[in-house]
């Protein structure tokens, strides 16, 4: 999952700089029973799977907060 | 505003839209959504504030209908959308997804759809709920 997500990504990035509409910062995909939350830090990915009925606006303030903390462990 | 004419309105036939020529069951003067609730005009989307274009590609990246602002280049902005979405698709293997991308300067909305990929481009700070809903409603 992480090296399709990463793929994803890389596309998303080379059509963004395409159109010149600057850096992927999130991205959310919607499939049939399952959805995909990705942030962009400045190296990595962080994805959540969630169910469809998942609140995304929840799941990245979650996001944020959980990449803080990896941060601060990670110096 | 960006319309093609298709055909010529006085030769329209009673199954085919008057303004663009094709079927009506598949022209995007009103994009089917589920049964019963009537259609989404690519103008309903494009009347919300600070909604830059909107359009529907066919899934090689050929623009079928677009409505944009100045300045937005609707052929790249569809060829990008049917990439996105091709390769999720492909990627995830399933027939059906939708993609909601956060850039630093706007937000795009992609969405497979029966016939071929609906794009929305929009500021980051427009109302991307109300963007959703209508473009939820697109089958």
């Amino acid at each position: 999952m992480s090296a399709l997500i990463a793929a994803i990504h890389n596309e998303a990035e080379q059509s963004s700089q395409f159109l010149k509409a600057g850096d992927v910062e999130k991205f959310i995909i919607e499939k049939g029973d399952e959805t995909i939350c990705v942030l962009v830090t400045v190296e990595s990915l962080f994805t959540v799977i969630t169910e469809p009925e998942a609140k995304p606006g929840l799941v990245f303030v979650y996001a944020r907060k959980i990449i803080d903390e990896i941060k601060e462990i990670l110096g | 505003m960006k319309s093609r004419r298709y055909s010529d309105e006085s030769n329209a036939s009673p199954d085919r839209c008057a303004r663009h020529g094709y079927e009506k069951s598949v022209c995007v003067c009103g994009l089917p959504i589920q049964k019963g609730r009537g259609s989404v005009k690519l103008e309903d989307i494009t009347r919300i504030p600070r909604v830059l274009g909107a359009g529907l590609a066919t899934d090689d990246g050929f623009i079928i209908e677009s409505q944009c602002t100045v300045g937005y280049d609707a052929e790249k902005s569809a060829a990008m959308a049917a990439q996105i979405i091709n390769v999720t698709m492909r990627s995830l293997t399933t027939k059906n997804a939708s993609v909601v991308l956060y850039t630093h300067n706007s937000v795009f909305f992609i969405k497979k759809v029966e016939q071929g990929v609906f794009f929305v481009i929009c500021q980051r700070d427009a109302n991307l709920g109300l963007i959703k809903i209508k473009v939820d409603r697109i089958t």
